[in-house]
């Protein structure tokens, strides 16, 4: 994609650029051969399902990644706390462009040991600022998943991507708002 | 022209042009300018689409060569090659200025020893400060609810916080066409804040303390640069508001 990451007040053909931007999108669709026929209600509840079905497998209920799964099951009843873990993680990408796959609880911060940029990690911040934005109407929210879904996308390998059973969906949900807006 | 006893700190930018033209406009000259950087500084793309589109007739003057500052003799002019704001070399100037006020045409954020001096620095944000902080946040605020505001006020040391000089609404009648690609970031950004910045002129000129509201408690989020896919948007429904039977403007809403 041309003028890829220019966030910061760029110069550039947007219309070439929005080209691009959905070209991007609809190749790497086409290329996880999913029916593209489901509304945003259908997606969410494939992702939500596959979440809980992980959640069962895994143990270490302390872990970053299942209190991401926490959130997105219980999205409806997401509270202040919860709200503040993805508000501090927007910010950290934003800042950063690093997601850390662990987390401190106590003291409310990455432990930045632990691995950086996870696929795991970054397409659940980018579904639950998704979520955000479609209960907030709050386009900050839409923004950055926007950004994290392009970090995705440029920088795993295709079949990790493509064979992810969520970054699909992550994606098709990504479009399907931006239709609607 | 009129001269005042407030100073300007021109950071290479087409901000500064505006903010410099709106002076201009009322007659007003700066008693200090500091000038940082490079000038001119316009880049062809820039020169190119203001002519092809008369940004200089429409908006303000694109023109950034400086010389015609020199033909007032009452404004003490100085130049810093530095660009940083928060230089070693602009607080000497800052500390031996006689002006106690400045206007801030931006270029990053202030750090704590600059804003520590006993000068009132003078910055408009484009957005409802309470609500929006970050550099793009006008895009935000009119794809949430068609509103966009500018706060004019003085710097503290936090971040687009401070003293509220003036909140003003901006509407505006405009269709911008695809090859206006600097048009929204370059020229609606700076023009916006120069109305909001003519608003209190009355302040700045005056010898009197300005009038401000100290706001601790802002409950805005930061909004961080916003992705290019809802700038996209954001032009789109702009454009959709474009009513071809009246003046293309501008304006500030209720004066």
């Amino acid at each position: 994609m041309k003028n890829k990451n220019k966030y910061s007040y760029p110069s550039i053909d947007l219309v070439q650029y929005l080209d691009d931007f959905y070209n991007t999108r609809i190749s790497f669709l086409d290329k996880c051969k999913i029916s593209l026929k489901e509304n945003m209600l259908e997606i969410q509840s494939r992702i939500h399902k596959k979440i809980k079905d992980e959640e069962i497998i895994k143990s270490n209920l302390s872990s970053l990644t299942n209190r991401l799964n926490n959130i997105i099951i219980d999205f409806s009843s997401i509270n202040n706390l919860d709200l503040n873990l993805i508000l501090y993680m927007r910010k950290y990408f934003e800042l950063h462009r690093v997601l850390y796959s662990e987390f401190n609880f106590v003291e409310h911060k990455f432990n930045v040991n632990s691995m950086k940029n996870e696929i795991d990690i970054l397409y659940k911040i980018s579904y639950l600022l998704q979520l955000l934005y479609i209960k907030n109407n709050d386009f900050n929210y839409l923004s950055t998943s926007i950004k994290i879904n392009d970090f995705i996308l440029e920088n795993f390998a295709s079949e990790k991507t493509t064979g992810s059973p969520y970054i699909k969906y992550l994606i098709y949900h990504e479009t399907l708002i931006l239709k609607k807006i | 022209m009129n001269t005042s006893n407030f100073g300007i700190i021109l950071y290479p930018s087409t901000r500064s042009l505006a903010y410099l033209h709106i002076l201009n406009k009322n007659k007003i000259i700066p008693k200090e300018v500091i000038v940082l950087g490079k000038w001119p500084f316009l880049s062809k793309n820039i020169l190119d689409e203001a002519n092809r589109h008369d940004y200089t007739n429409k908006y303000f003057s694109i023109n950034d060569d400086l010389g015609w500052l020199t033909k007032y003799s009452d404004i003490d002019i100085s130049s810093i090659d530095n660009m940083d704001i928060n230089s070693q070399e602009l607080q000497n100037i800052l500390k031996k200025s006689t002006c106690k006020k400045f206007i801030f045409t931006g270029g990053g954020i202030l750090r704590e020893k600059i804003l520590s001096l006993d000068i009132k620095f003078i910055h408009v944000h484009p957005g409802d400060i309470k609500h929006y902080r970050g550099s793009t946040c006008f895009y935000y605020s009119y794809l949430k609810d068609k509103t966009i505001s500018c706060t004019t006020f003085i710097m503290k040391k936090e971040l687009d916080k401070g003293e509220i000089l003036d909140i003003k609404s901006i509407g505006q009648n405009i269709f911008i066409q695809n090859d206006q690609s600097i048009f929204v970031d370059y020229i609606y950004d700076p023009f916006i804040r120069s109305l909001a910045l003519e608003k209190v002129l009355p302040f700045l000129i005056q010898d009197a303390e300005i009038k401000s509201t100290t706001i601790d408690n802002f409950y805005g989020e930061d909004h961080h640069v916003i992705h290019q896919s809802l700038r996209y948007l954001f032009i789109k429904r702009l454009n959709k508001t474009y009513q071809s039977n009246k003046k293309e403007s501008i304006f500030i809403i209720n004066g």
